[in-house]
């Protein structure tokens, strides 16, 4: 019936600096990312084929502690176990613990980010206040409180990392949902007389899940890290689970004799979680170069 | 600024009673969860009802359960068989002490990293980044571990573990603070950077000033509001870290005295870690909240 | 060299004498200014002599900013200036170092910037800004500046100087901080004040303040380089103007030739584009006649009674009625908050209003019948704002389509609308038929907006 159109009263921005092009030498580094996280599905579908038939769990006692060899590429530890296998298989916990804990917190933060951006005033404050509330506790004591009534275990530690980032999704999307809902297009489609149901569905939901891949991705990094750090103090995967969090924390028992024990399992965690965060980023960057 | 401070207490408020709901609302009788691992007679349970007033109706027993925390009464460990308050009081000392060097370290290497690279060449802010990558990549305990094995198993420079002496604080506050110094210095270079480029900027330069003072005057203020902004994740590092890192290096401190009361499941303990760690939450971001008023005149009216 | 032009000739300040007029404060010739292979200064020459006021015409990306910033020698990072002469108060400029550009920046040369909001320091307070040009060249002893501040804040027509200096930007007006900006641009009493869009983010009674303000300095004189995309703004002070196009000068001249007897087709176009009274019922970009339809006074589509909302305690539409009628462009002019914005979202129901109401002709069809236009030209380059002011009207003329049209530009709206309301402080003071409310404006507001319009007339 009637439409809207309306100008900035600003002065157009400044010409933005030329996209660079990767250069020759830049190249590798464009590829190596995404490459290891092609690696990293084939170590969680398919281990077998990274392994050459070795098991994590088979202990060889009298084979303990050997360095890197022809044998064992990545040594073994102090119970003689692969820790090439120990590392490929121990990406099915660390890297399902972030997984799962990562989709768990973006399922629950998305919903109570779009209610408190849709609700009421009262409501949406009490919300944003409860994110507060929530992100007042290091995810790690949130965790120690968790473990502390519900014990230990894989399911636990995923439940705890969840609750803890809940807020970062949340209010990111309640950010959203406001400058979606005062958005030209929202405008135009209530103008249009459409339901409040239909313009949440077909018009802000799909607008306010924009940021989520990007942070989703860079999510599941950092929820690694904390998954490792719980299992580092004993709280996550039991042993002899291969998780690289309770591998490391054995293995500082023995740095000074075998290095490999915790080197492997180390690097493990770190390029897993770089090559998330370089992808996510390059991922944000192309959102932010894409949408005016 | 008392609207800041109501804030801050219903933070706390909350803090206590989510706290509260979680022994409230886990599987099991209470009185067990309370006496966890530790020692279990009648005599204990009969103190365990009397203390936390369970033969009374729930909201009285929440009630008392603030009201007592109002007192500064954080209840009893029936595993230590001493008061919780008494607990921390101990153990507070060191936590806050490697808190507090980590947090000095962190700020000053971010300081460092951020003015020296800010709006330099490639290789300057190419070594830059990929050390901001590394310090959110690498575990906060695996920064610890390849300190321990270069400085104190190979160099020996430093004691593998305890408390005793400055020595011994070196590399528990590297460990925590590296990370810190790792983000902190890329939002402040990144703070920087658009500082400069924006009008006030041009203005400035416009007046005859230096770039060195341009960056003094002007710029660093602006870096700092990315930063300031940063305080739950400061704080959440910080402490997080802490429990981590004295368990690592074997320092006394809350960490080892959470992490003991988690495996002994001395809820107790563990609630009273908890509303302590919100306090200090609700403290640094007041603190830095103030700071942030300071530095931004536009928040202020 | 210098051009001959009438009243602008050089008197005391400069210094005085022939041998002053005939050294150009900045010359340049064959001037090139690249960022990484592209060039967006494409060898223009340039002089400005002591006391003269020398305008750069152009539209965004025509170069006139970095043109204007090279002087200074701030170019911006990655910049490459080439010229085959570059002399600035005389001396070869091609050879500077750091040092000597910083000697010359804000005590040869002060920069005005556009939105002072912006271009002084946010976080600092407006005197601690105009202290620092004083501090860096040491032009006046430490214990004397706070004194000096006050003094430069009072010249500037800022009142309250003592109050003003303690402020920070966004505690004054539009108007008050853009003469902050100008006070710290001439502390160290520079001999060429170069202003770069000084004018863009301003209502335009202020702007026409801050002209008034350049032309003072003018006087007492200052040189002056003004940059500007608005042939109108520096229509009234500048004495030559060059006009700029892709990194070219297209056309030069005294201010009158330039704009009395444009040589240039492009100067032409900017001229003919400009919406005005003159500009009514033809079309912007070609100048050609339009034929439009005359609205149906009979068929009213939109009708707002007594509307009012407010924020808080604060009314920003206050009791106001408007009815806009088929094939109609009804005109609502403005300053900044005077609730014109507000009027617009509760016409087209994204407001409820606090009392009154708005009633909509039911229409069946796939075509709005009323468009709401807010600042829909605001942000644009002239020849752009005529294509789609002109596409607007064609919308209007070939469906009837009635128009809400929201501009604070009063050149804009005598374009383009049939009757006009004039708002001030959410209120309506006066409204009427275009051509009268804007030839024979009754209410002293709307007088002295009409007033402060800058024009092209010579």
């Amino acid at each position: 019936m009637s439409a809207l159109t309306r100008g900035e009263s600003r002065e157009p921005l400044p010409v933005p600096a030329a996209l660079v092009r990767p250069t020759a030498a830049e190249l590798p580094g464009r590829l190596v990312p995404p490459a290891f996280l092609v690696l990293l599905a084939v170590a969680l579908a398919a281990p077998g084929l990274l392994t050459a038939g070795a098991d994590p769990l088979t202990a060889d006692p009298l084979n303990a502690l050997a360095a890197p060899g022809a044998g064992h590429w990545f040594g073994t530890d102090h119970l003689g176990r692969d820790v090439l296998a120990r590392v490929v298989y121990g990406a099915r916990h660390s890297i399902s613990i972030g997984v799962a804990a990562t989709g768990l917190a973006v399922t629950l933060g998305v919903l109570l980010g779009l209610a408190a951006g849709l609700s009421p005033k009262w409501l949406d404050e009490a919300l944003a206040r409860s994110f507060d509330v929530l992100s007042t506790l290091p995810e790690l004591l949130l965790a120690l409180l968790v473990v502390a009534i519900t014990g230990p275990g894989t399911g636990n530690v995923i439940f705890a990392i969840a609750v803890a980032q809940i807020p970062n999704y949340a209010r990111v999307i309640r950010a959203q949902t406001f400058v979606v809902r005062r958005s030209g297009y929202v405008e135009q489609a209530v103008t249009f007389g459409r339901s409040r149901l239909a313009i949440t569905a077909r018009h802000i939901l799909p607008n306010v899940l924009g940021p989520i891949p990007v942070l989703a991705t860079i999510g599941i990094g950092q929820a690694v890290i904390a998954g490792s750090g719980l299992s580092f103090l004993g709280m996550g995967p039991q042993p002899p689970a291969a998780e690289w969090g309770a591998m490391l924390s054995e293995a500082r028992n023995y740095l000074r004799v075998a290095w490999w024990e915790a080197f492997f399992p180390g690097l493990a965690i770190t390029l897993t979680v770089a090559c998330l965060t370089v992808v996510g980023r390059r991922l944000q960057r192309r959102f932010e170069g894409r949408t005016p | 600024m008392i609207r800041r401070l109501g804030a801050g207490l219903a933070v706390l408020w909350a803090a206590a009673t989510a706290a509260y709901a979680a022994l409230l609302l886990a599987p099991g009788d209470t009185v067990d969860i309370l006496v966890g691992d530790g020692p279990d007679t009648p005599e204990i349970r009969a103190d365990i009802i009397a203390d936390w007033g369970l033969d009374r109706p729930e909201i009285v027993q929440y009630l008392s359960y603030l009201w007592r925390l109002l007192h500064g009464d954080l209840g009893r460990s029936y595993q230590l068989q001493r008061g919780v308050g008494d607990v921390l009081a101990t153990q507070i000392g060191p936590t806050a002490q490697l808190t507090l060097a980590a947090a000095g370290t962190g700020v000053a290497l971010a300081g460092i990293i951020a003015l020296v690279t800010a709006g330099r060449g490639r290789w300057l802010r190419g070594a830059a980044s990929a050390a901001e990558l590394a310090s959110v990549s690498v575990p906060p305990f695996l920064i610890g571990i390849v300190l321990l094995s270069l400085f104190s198993f190979t160099l020996g420079w430093f004691p593998v573990s305890g408390a005793q002496g400055p020595g011994a604080l070196v590399l528990p506050a590297l460990a925590l603070g590296l990370p810190i110094a790792g983000v902190l210095g890329q939002v402040l270079r990144g703070g920087l950077e658009r500082a400069l480029e924006q009008p006030f900027a041009v203005t400035a330069r416009a007046r005859g000033l230096t770039e060195r003072a341009l960056v003094a005057r002007h710029a660093l203020r602006h870096a700092l509001i990315p930063a300031v902004t940063l305080a739950g994740w400061f704080t959440g590092t910080l402490l997080g870290g802490a429990v981590i890192t004295e368990v690592l290096f074997g320092r006394p401190g809350l960490g080892q005295v959470a992490m003991q009361a988690v495996t002994g499941r001395d809820m107790p303990v563990v609630m009273a870690v908890v509303l302590l760690s919100a306090l200090a939450y609700v403290t640094i971001s007041t603190l830095l909240d103030l700071a942030y008023r300071a530095i931004d005149p536009r928040i202020r009216g | 060299m210098t051009t001959t032009h009438g009243e602008a000739v050089p008197t005391s300040a400069a210094g005085g004498g022939e041998n002053v007029s005939t050294v150009p404060l900045a010359a340049v010739a064959d001037l090139r200014v690249s960022f990484g292979g592209s060039e967006v200064v494409r060898g223009i020459s340039l002089s400005i002599a002591p006391g003269e006021c020398v305008a750069i015409v152009g539209e965004s990306g025509s170069g006139k900013s970095v043109t204007a910033r090279t002087l200074l020698g701030l170019a911006g990072p990655g910049s490459l200036v080439r010229a085959s002469r570059f002399t600035i108060a005389g001396r070869d400029a091609l050879g500077f170092g750091p040092r000597e550009w910083r000697a010359l920046r804000g005590r040869f040369a002060g920069l005005v910037l556009q939105d002072a909001l912006v271009s002084l320091d946010p976080l600092r307070t407006v005197g601690a800004e105009i202290a620092e040009v004083l501090a860096v060249h040491e032009v006046v002893p430490r214990p004397r500046r706070a004194d000096r501040v006050l003094e430069l804040l009072e010249s500037v027509g800022v009142p309250e100087p003592e109050l003003r200096a303690g402020q920070h930007p966004h505690e004054l007006s539009g108007g008050l901080r853009q003469r902050a900006l100008i006070a710290s641009a001439i502390a160290a009493d520079p001999e060429l004040i170069i202003a770069d869009e000084p004018t863009t983010a301003l209502d335009v009674t202020v702007q026409a303040q801050v002209l008034r303000l350049l032309a003072e300095r003018k006087a007492a004189g200052a040189a002056l380089l003004l940059i500007s995309h608005d042939l109108a703004v520096v229509a009234s002070i500048a004495d030559r103007i060059l006009v700029m196009r892709e990194g070219r000068i297209v056309e030069e001249g005294p201010a009158r030739h330039v704009l009395s007897t444009p040589a240039h087709p492009y100067t032409r176009a900017l001229l003919a584009a400009v919406p005005s009274a003159a500009s009514r019922g033809t079309r912007l970009a070609t100048g050609a006649r339009r034929i439009r339809s005359a609205p149906n006074p009979s068929a009213q589509v939109l009708a707002g009674t007594a509307l009012g909302h407010a924020y808080g305690p604060r009314r920003v539409v206050d009791d106001v009625s408007f009815t806009l009628h088929e094939g109609e462009t009804l005109g609502v002019v403005g300053e900044s908050g005077s609730g014109k914005t507000t009027l617009a979202r509760l016409a087209l129901g994204l407001l409820e209003p606090g009392h009154g109401r708005v009633a909509i002709a039911r229409a069946l069809g796939p075509r709005p019948d009323v468009l709401v236009c807010d600042e829909p030209v605001s942000a644009l380059d002239v020849s752009i704002q005529a294509q789609v002011l002109d596409l607007l009207a064609d919308l209007q003329a070939e469906y009837g389509t009635a128009m809400l049209f929201i501009s604070h530009d009063l050149g804009v709206v005598h374009h383009v609308a049939d009757r006009v309301l004039v708002m001030k402080d959410g209120r309506v003071v006066e409204e009427g038929d275009v051509e009268e409310v804007f030839t024979r404006p009754r209410h002293p507001y709307t007088q002295a907006l009409v007033a402060a319009v800058p024009t092209t007339a010579v």
